[in-house]
């Protein structure tokens, strides 16, 4: 094989995983067998407001309220994945449609660290309770997106700047999935996503 | 002046209505004091409040444990919260507003409302008349001989400071919420009690609690009673599903001593003839009780509304998306129920299993007490792997795609109580 040949070659290669890349890129997540769950189950009534979040999900620091579970990649540390905890309520919406979406779409580095769910406390100087207390809310990409940051910093758990990926699938109606952003409060919480609204 | 008249006229009231309840008067009970759309609104604002305990109440100021009257609160939007009193300078509370708060205060001397730009908290009265607050890592003073506002140092770099209680001219505590990593989470994990000292302007800690990533210790509405300050002591643990605990301290000496471990949650809402106020939540979810605890430790309930706790009947301003935001939208209504496509199944999992083995047996067990129509499998993480982290396995029973996962999870736990810790909804 003369040196054109080997060259022609190469450039085939090059030009044909740039190809593959870009076509996975932009394959749904369809392609790989996930469908999104836009149905009524799995996107439930969203409470608003303090009254309804208790008539909805129930009590506080009950023992339903982290009775749901998912594994998410870099949860507690950069490449160090766990479990994220919510009430079963929401357990369609936030392991299917949502942690379903980012596998089935090979977007898992777009996580990163720490991502929290259920945790029975309040609110830092208040006596309001957490909407985590009801496991209705889960953090996400908190190291890089700290409350009080008015944007989202989408770089993930490779460094990668994934833009607005993971917000666009929490929040919002389709492809988002109906959770409230923190980062609208007028104390921006842009790691914040919660299953209610007015409170 | 005739405000001043009016004024004057209040003060008289407010000493009178407090000599009087020391002699054991009793005040009128409302049939429902919770209800306050018939409230009459009342013109002489001052006068008003101080023939009971102000409050905040569906966004405003209102009294419990006196007449039901219904305030009206300065023009312009916001809603009331965290309101302090005293007879010889007046009432003294937070405007919230989306961003930025007011500080108002009704004085013998006129209403004065000072802007702030920045969330803030838990005004209280010094004893010359200035009016010290929490404003993010610091505490502010407003002088009512110069109008002018100063600053205090912080106790804690990215620290919060709230809820200040003067206990002497010079001397102010406060609690303060550590950050975490540098940076204040929405959650407490721990705070403590400091004291200020005005005159050498330092800092130093009086409490010593701690906390652990799981394990939270925060303080809240410290009070200045009869016998020095008073506070409420919450500690729990994040991942537990059961209450908190609530404990009341005192301080004495300058050291923090544990008084009472309270049988639920409340929060101290300041005294009145010597007894302590209490704010309860109410049986009625959304709604703060106003209490008086009497000689005898029982409480007597004297209307509903909130002194320093956050209102809830109410949603807070600042977590209401404002219409003309520029932040991304992100609220959408929800589309009705139609013509959807069936629903993702969900199912219940018991894990996690380093090996085979301890699933199938899980699934024999689950198969054993639901019978053999149970459509119970066993996975891998390969097989499962947003529900089971790699390498484990797991037994999962499938609840079908119209199963309600709350009552399906409380069904399981009944059926097979020794799964209760190792079993949750999961929707692979």
């Amino acid at each position: 094989m003369n040196r054109r040949h080997r060259r022609r070659s190469r450039l085939a290669v090059v030009g044909l995983i740039v190809w593959a890349g870009a076509l996975l890129a932009f394959i749904p997540a369809t392609a790989f067998g996930w469908v999104d769950d836009q149905s009524g189950t799995a996107i439930p009534h969203r409470p608003s407001g303090l009254q309804d979040l208790i008539d909805t999900f129930g009590g506080k620091c009950s023992n339903t309220a982290n009775a749901a579970r998912s594994y998410w990649p870099s949860q507690s540390a950069r490449g160090s994945g766990g479990y994220v905890y919510v009430d079963p309520y929401i357990a369609r919406n936030v392991e299917y449609n949502i942690r379903g979406e980012i596998d089935a779409e090979h977007k898992n580095n777009a996580v990163d660290y720490g991502v929290y769910g259920y945790a029975c406390r309040e609110i830092s100087g208040s006596t309001s309770w957490s909407t985590h207390a009801w496991g209705a809310a889960v953090d996400t990409n908190s190291a890089r997106n700290p409350m009080g940051q008015g944007s989202w910093d989408g770089r993930g758990s490779n460094g990668t700047d994934f833009g607005t990926y993971l917000p666009d699938i929490w929040k919002g109606a389709d492809p988002g999935h109906f959770f409230y952003w923190g980062l609208n409060f007028s104390r921006p919480d842009p790691m914040h996503f919660q299953y209610v609204t007015n409170y | 002046m005739a405000l001043k008249a009016i004024i004057a006229a209040a003060l008289a009231t407010a000493t009178a209505f407090v000599a009087s309840a020391g002699k054991g008067s009793a005040e009128p009970r409302q049939a429902d004091p919770c209800v306050v759309a018939s409230a009459p609104a009342i013109t002489d604002v001052v006068a008003a409040l101080y023939q009971g305990v102000p409050v905040a109440r569906n966004g405003g100021l209102a009294l419990a444990g006196g007449p039901d009257l219904r305030l009206p609160i300065p023009a312009g939007r916001g809603t009331v919260r965290h309101v302090t009193s005293d007879p010889r300078f007046g009432v003294v509370y937070v405007l919230d507003l989306p961003g930025g708060d007011d500080i108002v205060a009704e004085t013998p001397a006129g209403q004065v409302r000072l802007h702030r730009d920045a969330e803030v908290s838990h005004p209280a009265w010094m004893p010359g008349g200035d009016i010290v607050w929490g404003e993010g890592e610091r505490l502010q003073f407003w002088s009512h001989r110069t109008g002018a506002i100063s600053a205090s140092m912080p106790p804690i770099h990215g620290g919060l400071v709230f809820s200040p209680v003067a206990s002497s001219a010079d001397s102010v505590v406060a609690v303060v919420a550590e950050p975490l990593h540098g940076v204040l989470p929405e959650d407490e994990h721990l705070s403590d009690l400091w004291h200020y000292d005005l005159r050498g302007k330092r800092w130093h800690r009086v409490t010593q609690f701690h906390a652990t990533a799981d394990r939270w210790s925060i303080i809240r509405t410290p009070e200045l009673g009869p016998k020095g300050v008073e506070f409420i002591r919450v500690h729990g643990r994040a991942s537990a599903t059961r209450e908190p605990t609530f404990e009341r301290w005192a301080l004495q000496a300058g050291r923090a001593h544990l008084e009472t471990v309270l049988p639920g949650e409340r929060y101290l809402a300041g005294y009145r003839d010597g007894h302590r106020l209490w704010n309860l939540p109410s049986d009625h979810p959304a709604t703060w009780l106003l209490a008086q605890e009497t000689r005898s430790g029982a409480l007597r309930e004297l209307g509903c509304g909130a002194v320093q706790v956050d209102p809830v009947d109410v949603p807070d301003p600042d977590r209401v998306a404002p219409a003309t935001s520029s932040a991304p939208a992100s609220d959408y209504p929800i589309p009705p129920p139609g013509d959807q496509p069936p629903a993702h199944e969900v199912a219940v999992l018991v894990g996690d299993y380093s090996g085979e083995s301890g699933a199938t047996n899980a699934a024999h067990q689950i198969i054993a007490e639901y019978g053999p129509d149970a459509q119970v499998k066993v996975v891998d993480s390969d097989a499962a792997p947003t529900a089971l982290k790699p390498g484990s396995w797991g037994a999962i029973m499938w609840v079908g795609a119209q199963g309600d996962p709350v009552n399906a999870i409380r069904h399981f736990w009944d059926k097979l109580p020794q799964y209760a810790d190792r079993s949750w909804v999961v929707a692979p």
